[in-house]
């Protein structure tokens, strides 16, 4: 799959951009998805990906076949999504939060409460807590893809989580759901 | 919990959560969650985060935006292409064979080198790194010029349809080093030389990489082909003075 990725690259790098059509299907789920947790919101998720992909294309030229492309995208998508909440200031609550209905029981309310409260504890990290925490529980990337993808050791990611847990406990003590 | 936990308490239930304890290790946390109803607080809570944070599902979306992306490029290509080759010198653009382009090309790249000369033999350029962006005819030229009190650099890059020609004119009081690279699967080297009045003073070229070296007044021109229509990549400049790397430079061909 790596080998015949790269020969889709370079046939896209030679001028065949239908190809990146491939490349865009390919890896379109994982990258709306990631972008999803990251910003909150499915349809700017989707807007968002569109740019990534773009950039992608843009720079596919300075694609050095060291790493795999998916690794490369989702930097791609990691980086704009930062840039993203930086520049639209966003730390409101994302609409991905269970909406209660009318005959929701108690303990579904104060289940849908504790994730309310976890996601935005999430929210506050600071981004390399925070991009940790998503690559790892919510896209489930193992330690391995999530030190590829954000270019640092597998022991760093693994201290990173670490940190990023304590940091979500302590935020939770803090308001008082542990 | 309000009190804190001991780094060694932490450290062996982020071990645990990983289910990575090994016997010892396993042995230590019991000992410290027997004495502490504290300790065995933050397990649980850590433990009920960790569950917490692994039932949030994976979301799967549906859409499919590869047709959004692919017309955004393609637009974004047709733009590009309509600023580099819809103008005013029509009948030179289409009808020349490619080299009597190149030779043309060439020579502006060479008028403008010889007016800088001029500028050199009475006094050095006084814009540092200042680039000059400008597009007539369906081409797209640009100058920026670089330099310190030894040295002094003026590269003028001119873009037409896909062939680039870059004219570097130069002046260094102590010997400098010039590389330029580029990106070889988006360019092809077409040419390269001196166009000074010292005609041992010829470039070196290496893979995709072009080295001159400079002493007191020197002219040199390259000529690169774009092999794919997609955005240039930039080139990338790098000047050594006395064996230290005194510029990095991107140069973005517009």
């Amino acid at each position: 799959m790596k080998q015949e990725e790269y020969d889709i690259i370079r046939r896209i790098q030679q001028g065949h951009i239908n190809d990146f059509g491939h490349l865009v299907k390919r890896h379109q789920a994982a990258v709306i998805s990631l972008l999803y947790q990251m910003l909150g919101r499915a349809e700017e998720a989707e807007e968002v990906a569109q740019d990534v992909f773009v950039k992608a294309f843009e720079n596919i030229g300075a694609f050095n076949f060291k790493s795999k492309f998916f690794s490369w995208v989702y930097r791609i998508a990691i980086n704009t999504a930062i840039s993203y909440r930086q520049k639209e200031q966003r730390f409101q609550r994302p609409d991905y939060m269970p909406e209660q209905g009318i005959n929701a029981t108690e303990n579904t309310v104060l289940e849908n409460e504790r994730t309310r409260y976890v996601k935005q504890a999430i929210d506050q990290l600071k981004e390399k807590y925070r991009t940790v925490i998503i690559l790892s529980y919510f896209e489930q990337l193992s330690y391995a893809e999530i030190a590829e993808v954000l270019d640092i050791t597998e022991k760093k990611v693994k201290s990173r989580l670490f940190d990023a847990r304590k940091l979500l406990h302590a935020k939770l003590v803090h308001s008082g759901i542990f | 919990m309000k009190q804190g936990v001991s780094k060694e308490l932490a450290h062996l239930v982020n071990l645990k959560l990983e289910g990575n304890l090994n016997a010892t290790e396993q042995q230590r946390l019991a000992y410290l969650l027997s004495d502490s109803e504290n300790a065995r607080n933050y397990l649980r809570q850590m433990e009920e985060l960790d569950a917490h944070l692994r039932s949030t599902s994976q979301w799967s979306p549906q859409s499919d935006i590869s047709q959004q992306v692919i017309q955004r490029i393609g637009e974004a290509q047709q733009k590009q292409k309509h600023i580099r080759t819809i103008s005013l010198a029509g009948n030179f653009r289409t009808n020349a064979p490619a080299l009597l382009r190149y030779a043309a090309i060439l020579l502006i790249g060479l008028m403008v080198g010889s007016a800088l000369t001029m500028i050199i033999s009475t006094g050095r350029f006084s814009a540092d790194r200042q680039a000059v962006v400008g597009s007539m005819g369906g081409r797209t030229t640009q100058a920026m010029s670089f330099g310190d009190d030894d040295w002094q650099l003026q590269l003028n890059s001119m873009v037409v349809d896909q062939t680039i020609t870059l004219v570097i004119t130069a002046y260094a009081s102590v010997e400098i080093q010039t590389n330029i690279s580029f990106d070889q699967g988006a360019y092809s080297l077409i040419k390269a030389g001196d166009t000074s009045s010292k005609p041992n003073q010829v470039p070196t070229v290496s893979g995709n990489e072009l080295m001159f070296h400079i002493k007191g007044n020197e002219r040199y021109f390259m000529i690169l082909q774009q092999q794919a229509v997609i955005p240039m990549p930039p080139l990338h400049l790098n000047v050594v003075k006395n064996g230290s790397l005194v510029l990095q430079q991107e140069i973005n061909l517009f």
